[in-house]
């Protein structure tokens, strides 16, 4: 029986329906008072604000209006008809894909459903105020909520329905086991929780706000999960990121051309990676003692060498990490390219796959032509090139370049990976859930200040996140046992 | 008889005190399942590590396909065509039933400079390969982890397939598998072997060798004892030629009064290893349990001993019920349990015989808490001389002494511990004959001089015989037979451990 | 058969149950204590102040610290283990001295109790995990960091605590008693290639009681002695070498290996308690950073004192020479002028070559296992 034949069973075909069904719902239903589709963001008083065209916000994104005027938080409410929309749209183009998934990987299938529904929210807004002269306010429910919404609908269908034999009814129960669904789960309510308690947390700016001054740290975290897959652990990173950051900076305050100092950092970091991960393949050192001890070299290293200067005075064109085509900023870019990017290499490719065969099994690995050697050193170049390009981020973010790294970065990352579903033993993991971790963490942090919680919990909670995840992964494997 | 396939002549090998294969002649044609039959260390594991790549021979001929080879490693083996079907050691439990299929060698696509992997593809291979062996319910997509025993040998199975192998060794398949997973497994090697795949098959279950085997060699103590078509022999012929030899080790038994009940365990139970067993074992009696590999007698002593409490049943110490949840409480029993696994189990290798040997008992070398050097010394001094181990010093690496003489050190620290109850994890594995009559006769003493009881778990028939007042068979986790001394023969005893007929045995009379 | 127990008892007394090279002086501790000797002169040579009472006093009471906390560390090593966690549990424990003593008012020899309780509970958790639920050590130990941290962070709300009465200092900056000082002088000249000797001035005056002693290094002294005893000569420290060599084997063996591994993580959160007490005491103000960075001097001094990293060798007498050997190697590069931060570059590659060391040993020994 092959894969095509069983998934003309009809649950396929329940997303389709439903997402006709709902659409049409939407549009009978009469509390919507604008059946067009650039209506669906604006709740009452902002429509009448546009009516007089005030823009709130200029080319850059930047505010224009005071504080005190922008709208009252009677304006953020729950917009059913927008909820609708949004479900409908969502249920739609999974219903299509699901018609065409068979003949695509699963993996694709969901991404792409991902970025459709993603895409299509950012245009339905964006691009019509892109578009249009100034900037109106995009405010109510914003659009990042709804997306976020629909994808995790879109995500725990695909991923509770049915593959080939035997169990062709949907299983929720399928979810439990999958970190992924797990973490929409909690961004979900973590969404729909906070935003009642204080609604101005879900404005689409200030979800967009959170992840760009921390996209680097899930670009970190691809390299890290790679590493944390093959066994192995690296407790340096965040120094490298550091070191690597300032020597991109001195090199653009000394003249040398901009291009090359954002690319030096990736370079070096790769080759700094390398080398710890010949100490740790070919030398046979645990990779918690060569971090260990690497994490005090770089960071030493960096003090002696700058003498705890910071660097300043870069020039305008360097800072990459505060541009923002197409109204989003290059930091959130980076992550969600190069978190695809990895997805897609972690599934198709051949050391892809040998990361997990190394993690998971290295007698069968040996046997299977794999050489562990070659892997695991590979895994660490990786993790330097992928901490190059979060120290470039780092660096250009703002005017200055600190001297230290920001305070248990390494943890962070770390805390990002493992929540993100990378087992510490090995063998199991992947980009997209260190990518939602990270999304997850920084939705906590800014979370906790919107409901009023002290920051300085902050550690705490991350440990306890480690803990509990870690807790939850040997629970699982002493089931399967 | 089609050319052969793979022949070996005069397979020498030796180990560190033990000449694992004699001159072994084994040769397989393509098409055909050849049972590979005889006692633990006959050598069986030997000759297939060698076919394998996991070792090499020290001298003799390997030919495959009429040209001599030799394999350096395993993975050389496995390019030349032969694999082996392990059931833990070859899968990777996160990753999906076609992934561990592929694994090394997944279908790619081609565009341009990318290769991706073509999961489309590998998983309908996947499907088609299962198909092929009649598997049509095994989920490629879900993880390895999550099958039981044998849905994970069909996908070892389906592996070597996928590499395309053309000799496949199995190596004690049905040992862990369900009634209804040795039957697919039969048809599936049907089905190999009508593609014309050479299988070698390793099982003591001589019914198995009936039903699927073409021809059947066997081996005895390393040496070749024959090779006989399936079709022209008994099992009670190959029985004898894999028991039969004449005893020239001497087993001194002594004669003991047999005294009262030490322990007593009765409907003891505790997962599929131990069911629902009751046995007695009394002072100045040496109690002889035989079975195949996977019978429960291991298990069924940790259970005793405390390494996995038993889930029902009872456990009597002196007709009085104990509770025995950890080696500790056993050990303040009165019982001491020397692990089959000597190495891992019994000894801190790395460390001395000093320290080994007091081990079990730290508390009678020190007071408060404190190590009395002076007195662990004496100990250790004492064990080196009454059991007459060959070390030059008590401060010798334990590691490093031969097996024989690790096993004194074993019995030795036990000893330390004054037992009531000795049960001993075959005693004398990998042991020279030399070492091995000391630790029998030592045996004997105790139980005839001291009155320990003993029970002694082995798959050495000569032994069991030889050493016994009594001999129990188990087999799948139940006590299948009950021998006295007297009644006891080599050919009654196999025939309990490994064949069907015998029906098993509830409560045991005293 | 001959089995000399005579020649073995001369050996028993220089082993202790460790693996060694050779005995006394060839032995590794006595390998590291005659690098130890030559680091001291070539230090003294580089600086005049080096040799000085002050400051090698001073040394003393930093290294305290890193001591105190690598003696249960050099248990947890032994047994495979590890513990990340130490640096946290001094800032936690810190925190909470300061706080329950400010913020809730308690007497400060109660906040100070309070400080060593919530270590040893610390560590206690950190050990329930690890051997009820067997969460790996390194994970476990790893999240904790995180967690204390965050603990001592939430607590403090970065905030610091000053203002300790004066006999609270007597722990860190005080004396106590007094340490027998040897007084010499040598007076000598070399010129250039030609290494002529100019006179020599030899002076020895031994004191009894020369200088007073720093408090901190009684207690230092007290808890490496106990610790020695133990790991050399009880059943506890036997227990612990058989985890490190094979875990499996002690369990069978009827050795108590969960509780064992529950005292020693303990016993790691109590002296980092204390290490806390007498940092705070040493530096007179409590903040919520303290100890960050612990770990890492402590494991490579561990490590460094011949311990192996895998587990099943090591000693505390080793361990100490590697203490001090960091304190020195620390020490020397401030009075050439370094910053004190970019000494931890040095610690770092001490570590790695450590276990290079230990590991190229390890090997040529497994060989003939």
């Amino acid at each position: 029986m092959s894969p095509s034949a069983s998934s003309r069973t009809y649950s396929h075909f329940i997303p389709l329906i439903l997402g006709v069904m709902v659409l049409f719902a939407y549009y009978r239903l009469e509390f919507i008072q604008h059946p067009t589709l650039g209506s669906l963001t604006y709740p009452q008083a902002a429509l009448e604000r546009d009516a007089q065209k005030v823009p709130l916000f200029d080319a850059d994104g930047n505010a224009l209006l005071d504080e005190r005027e922008r709208p009252r938080e009677a304006d953020l409410e729950l917009n059913g008809g927008q909820l609708l929309w949004f479900v409908g749209a969502s249920l739609l183009l999974l219903g299509v894909w699901n018609l065409i998934e068979p003949r695509l990987d699963a993996t694709i299938a969901i991404l792409v459903s991902l970025l459709g529904t993603l895409g299509v929210a950012y245009f339905v807004v964006f691009g019509r105020t892109y578009l249009s002269e100034g900037a109106t306010y995009l405010g109510a429910m914003g659009v990042g909520f709804w997306a976020l919404l629909c994808l995790s609908a879109l995500l725990l269908i695909q991923l509770a329905l049915p593959r080939v034999t035997p169990s062709p009814y949907f299983k929720p129960s399928r979810l439990l086991g999958n970190q992924e669904a797990v973490l929409l789960f909690v961004i979900v309510i973590l969404l729909v929780g906070v935003g009642i308690l204080n609604p101005r947390f879900l404005a689409e700016r200030n979800l967009l706000d959170i992840l760009q001054g921390n996209a680097y740290i899930a670009v970190a975290a691809i390299g890290m999960t790679m590493v944390i897959i093959t066994g192995n652990i690296d407790i340096s990173v965040g120094s490298l990121i550091a070191l690597l950051a300032v020597i991109s900076g001195r090199m653009v305050v000394n003249d040398v051309p901009i291009v090359i100092a954002w690319i030096a950092p990736v370079v070096l970091g790769g080759v700094i990676g390398a080398g710890i991960g010949w100490l740790v393949a070919y030398l046979r050192v645990p990779s918690i003692v060569v971090t260990l001890a690497m994490l005090s070299v770089l960071k030493g290293g960096l003090i002696i060498w700058t003498n705890g200067e910071r660097v300043t005075d870069m020039p305008l064109g360097y800072y990459l990490a505060q541009w923002k085509p197409l109204g989003v900023a290059v930091p959130i870019w980076f992550m969600v390219i190069l978190s695809l990017v990895a997805i897609l290499w972690m599934r198709y490719s051949g050391l892809g796959r040998s990361l997990y065969a190394v993690g998971g099994n290295k007698e069968a690995a040996r046997l299977s032509g794999i050489s562990e050697r070659t892997v695991v050193l590979q895994a660490f170049a990786l993790n330097g090139v992928f901490a190059g390009i979060a120290a470039l981020l780092y660096a250009t973010q703002f005017q200055l370049i600190q001297a230290t790294p920001p305070p248990f970065l390494e943890l962070n990352i770390i805390t990002a990976s493992v929540v993100g579903g990378v087992s510490i033993l090995g063998g199991v993991g992947t980009v997209l859930g260190s990518t939602l971790a990270t999304i997850l963490i920084n939705m906590i942090r800014s979370g906790m200040v919107f409901i009023n919680i002290d920051p300085f919990w902050l550690k705490s909670v991350q440990g306890l996140l480690i803990l509990i995840t870690v807790l939850a992964d040997l629970l699982r494997r002493r089931n399967q046992r | 008889m089609p050319e052969a396939i793979l022949t070996l002549s005069d397979i020498q090998k030796r180990f560190p005190g033990v000449h694992a294969l004699k001159g072994v002649h084994f040769e397989i044609c393509p098409g055909e399942v050849h049972a590979l039959l005889g006692e633990n260390g006959a050598g069986k594991s030997t000759l297939i590590k060698i076919i394998s790549g996991v070792y090499t021979a020290d001298s003799g001929e390997m030919r495959l396909r009429d040209q001599v080879i030799q394999f350096h490693n395993p993975r050389e083996a496995q390019q030349h065509g032969v694999a082996t079907i392990y059931q833990e050691l070859g899968l990777y439990p996160e990753l999906s039933v076609a992934e561990n299929i592929f694994m090394g060698h997944a279908p790619r696509k081609s565009w341009g400079i990318f290769k991706p992997l073509d999961w489309h593809e590998m998983e309908t291979r996947a499907l088609a390969l299962l198909a092929e062996l009649n598997i049509h319910d095994l989920d490629i997509r879900r993880k390895v982890g999550e099958l039981n025993v044998g849905n994970r040998q069909r996908v070892e199975i389906a592996k070597a397939l996928s590499l395309d192998a053309k000799i496949l060794i199995m190596d004690e398949p049905t040992a862990a598998l369900t009634e209804a997973d040795v039957e697919r497994l039969f048809e599936i090697v049907r089905l190999l072997r009508a593609r014309g795949v050479s299988i070698i098959y390793i099982s003591h279950r001589l019914q198995e060798v009936f039903e699927l085997a073409d021809r059947v060699t066997v081996l005895r103590d390393g040496e070749y004892i024959a090779t006989q078509a399936v079709s022209e022999t008994t099992e009670d012929q190959l029985i004898s030629m894999m028991v039969g030899h004449t005893i020239d080790n001497l087993f001194p038994k002594m004669a003991s009064t047999i005294g009262k009940t030490v322990l007593e365990v009765r409907q003891l139970n505790y997962g599929k290893t131990t069911r629902d067993v009751s046995f007695k074992v009394r002072a100045g009696e040496i109690v002889g349990m035989a079975g195949l590999v996977g019978s429960g007698r291991s298990e069924t002593a940790q259970v005793i001993f405390g390494i996995h409490p038993a889930q029902s049943g009872e456990i009597l110490i002196d007709n009085r019920p104990v509770k025995i949840n950890k080696p500790t409480d056993a050990i303040s029993h009165g019982i001491a349990y020397l692990p089959e696994d000597r190495g891992h189990q019994g000894l801190v290798r790395p460390m001395f015989i000093r320290e080994n040997s007091s081990m079990a008992v730290l508390n009678q070398v020190s007071a408060l808490g404190f190590l009395q050097p002076r007195k662990e010394q004496h100990m250790a001094a004492e064990a080196i001389q009454s059991l007459g181990i060959r070390a030059f010093s008590i401060d010798q690496i334990v590691g490093k002494l031969s097996g024989g003489n690790q096993q004194k050190v074993v019995i030795a620290k036990w000893l330390a511990s004054r037992p009531r109850l000795l049960i001993m994890d075959e005693p004398t594995r990998g042991i020279d004959v030399g070492a091995k009559s000391e630790i029998h006769r030592r045996m004997s003493q105790l139980a005839a001089e001291h009155g320990l009881a003993i029970l002694m778990i082995s798959s050495e028939l000569p032994e069991v015989l030889g050493m016994s007042d009594r001999v129990l068979v188990m087999r799948e986790g139940r006590i299948v037979a009950e021998f006295e001394r007297a009644e006891a023969t080599q050919e009654r005893v196999a025939t309990a451990m490994m064949s069907d007929s015998a029906t098993p045995i509830g409560a045991l009379t005293a | 058969m001959n089995v000399s127990t005579k020649k073995t008892k001369k050996t028993i007394q220089d082993r202790s149950g460790k693996k060694q090279l050779g005995n006394g002086l060839t032995s590794r501790e006595g390998v590291l204590f005659i690098i130890m000797l030559v680091a001291m002169a070539v230090l003294s040579t580089q600086n005049k102040n080096f040799l000085s009472t002050s400051n090698l006093l001073n040394q003393v009471r930093l290294l305290t610290e890193v001591g105190l906390v690598a003696l249960p560390m050099t248990f947890i090593i032994i047994t495979g283990g590890i513990d990340l966690s130490v640096g946290s549990i001094v800032g936690l424990c810190a925190i909470m001295l300061g706080y329950s003593w400010q913020e809730w008012g308690l007497p400060l020899p109660i906040a100070i109790v309070i400080c060593l309780v919530v270590g040893a509970l610390a560590g206690f958790v950190n050990g329930l995990l690890i051997v009820r639920v067997k969460v790996p050590p390194l994970i476990m130990t790893l999240a904790t960091l995180a967690f204390y941290r965050g603990l001592a962070e939430g607590i403090s709300r970065g905030r610091s605590v000053r203002g300790y009465p004066e006999w609270f200092y007597q722990m860190g900056q005080g004396d106590f008693l007094c340490i027998p000082t040897p007084r010499w002088g040598m007076d000598w000249t070399f010129q250039g290639m030609n290494w002529t000797f100019q006179g020599m001035d030899w002076t020895f005056q031994w004191t009894w009681c020369g200088e007073p002693a720093p408090t901190q290094i009684w207690l230092l002294l007290i808890f490496t002695v106990l610790a020695g005893i133990v790991l050399g000569r009880t059943t506890l420290g036997r227990t612990l070498y058989a985890i490190g060599n094979n875990e499996i084997g002690a369990r069978f063996s009827g050795l108590p290996v969960n509780r064992n591994l529950l005292i020693i993580y303990t016993f790691s959160g109590l002296m980092s308690a204390l290490a806390a007490y007498i940092f705070v005491s040493r530096v007179s103000t409590t903040r919520s950073d303290m100890g960050s960075g612990l770990e890492l001097d402590v494991i490579a001094a561990v490590v460094l004192g011949g311990t192996s990293i895998f587990g099943g060798s090591g000693s505390i007498a080793g361990t100490m020479i590697g203490v001090v050997l960091i304190q020195l190697l620390k020490n020397g590069l401030a009075l050439s002028g370094v910053a004190s931060d970019a000494t931890i570059v040095v610690v770092g590659g001490v570590l790695v070559l450590s276990i290079l060391i230990n590991n190229f040993i390890q090997d040529r020994k497994n060989a003939t296992l």
